[in-house]
């Protein structure tokens, strides 16, 4: 592919033939009520993406800007995720966190009831769904059951 | 393109005061100041003429929705051609392959060009036959184009803007126009070599 003048001034010559290329007749003339019908319908009113979008298509380094921005932000936030983590990301360390069996009774009902029957536990320690707290009272002592874990009773 | 004529009337920067303020008779004078520019722009880099009407329409209502923030910076016409370009390139990277031409008819005077007569003459002895052929191919080499080249062609070689002018609109510098300038002629010497031996 030379480009020898000659050839050059042909190119020329064959791209004004586009110059010549006219829509239909009277085109012109009804483009202008057009638009200005779609503006006075409210296809112009700017909401806040859309002025960003615009802004953003007038000038694409502001575009181009933002992509950076945000792309330097999750880049950032991974870091310090992986830094207050201690090498794994959060998501990942909640991932792995192995559940806590619990077949292990809770200290308070492991007690026996005989070293202290008179110690009410406290209703929210105990998840046994047989027990059934009871609050305790400073002037109804006399019906006052001792509360011992279901496993205990016999 | 022919040479800027200062149009009648109030200047443009009176037009997009009055038009900031939301006088739609003054941004309609604008519209018709420009319309036949950006149309013809819009429709090169498309070959489509509803495409070329739906994105003109649509430049011009985002330039109107943008209006109050444009300073007088550059001129009205740069700001709202920079407005439709970039739409345009957007809406033919969506499209890709996806087109169909969809051409304007050659108005009279094509016929009785010398010079376009002159390149078709020793091809077809049908003259009118010979010039849509040519305009089909012409606008098939244009499409083969890549957007930036083609736009850049669009806007010098048939639209006669100034390298300077296309760089503001294109948001690039002048050596950067000149260089795709040249690569997209010589590539559309290389799709129309038949036409220009």
């Amino acid at each position: 592919m030379n480009q020898s003048p000659e050839e050059f001034e042909k190119l020329r010559t064959l791209l004004t033939l586009k110059r010549h290329e006219q829509p239909p007749p009277g085109y012109f003339n009804q483009l202008p009520g057009e638009i200005t019908a779609r503006i006075e319908a409210g296809e112009s009113a700017p909401g806040f993406w859309s002025s960003l979008i615009l802004a953003l298509t007038i000038k694409p380094a502001y575009a181009t800007a933002c992509a950076l921005f945000l792309c330097g932000a999750i880049g950032t936030g991974t870091y310090y995720s992986f830094r207050s983590s201690g090498g794994q990301p959060a998501s990942q360390q909640m991932a792995v966190q192995p559940v806590k069996k619990t077949t292990e009774q809770p200290a308070i009902a492991a007690q026996p009831a005989s070293i202290n029957p008179n110690v009410v536990p406290i209703a929210f320690a105990n998840t046994n769904p047989v027990t059934e707290p009871k609050v305790p009272t400073l002037f109804d002592r006399s019906t006052q059951q001792p509360i011992v874990p279901a496993s205990y009773q016999r | 393109m022919p040479a800027e004529v200062p149009a009648p009337g109030p200047d443009d920067i009176t037009l997009v005061r009055r038009a900031q303020k939301e006088d739609l008779a003054a941004y309609d004078e604008l519209i018709r100041r420009y319309q036949q520019r950006i149309y013809a722009t819009l429709y090169h880099m498309t070959s489509n003429h509803e495409d070329a009407n739906d994105l003109t329409q649509e430049a011009f209502i985002k330039a109107y929705s943008a209006l109050k923030s444009f300073k007088g910076d550059s001129s009205f016409y740069t700001w709202v051609y920079r407005i439709a370009v970039n739409k345009t390139i957007n809406f033919l990277k969506q499209r890709k392959n996806r087109y169909a031409m969809s051409l304007d008819d050659l108005d009279f005077s094509a016929e009785n060009d010398p010079d376009l007569v002159a390149l078709i003459s020793d091809k077809t002895p049908r003259r009118a036959a010979g010039l849509a052929e040519l305009q089909e191919k012409l606008n098939a080499a244009m499409q083969k184009l890549s957007e930036q080249h083609r736009m850049v062609v669009t806007l010098h070689d048939v639209q006669g803007l100034s390298h300077e002018e296309i760089g503001q609109i294109m948001d690039c510098n002048v050596g950067t126009v000149r260089s795709r300038l040249f690569y997209a002629r010589q590539q559309l010497q290389g799709f129309l070599s038949d036409y220009l031996k």
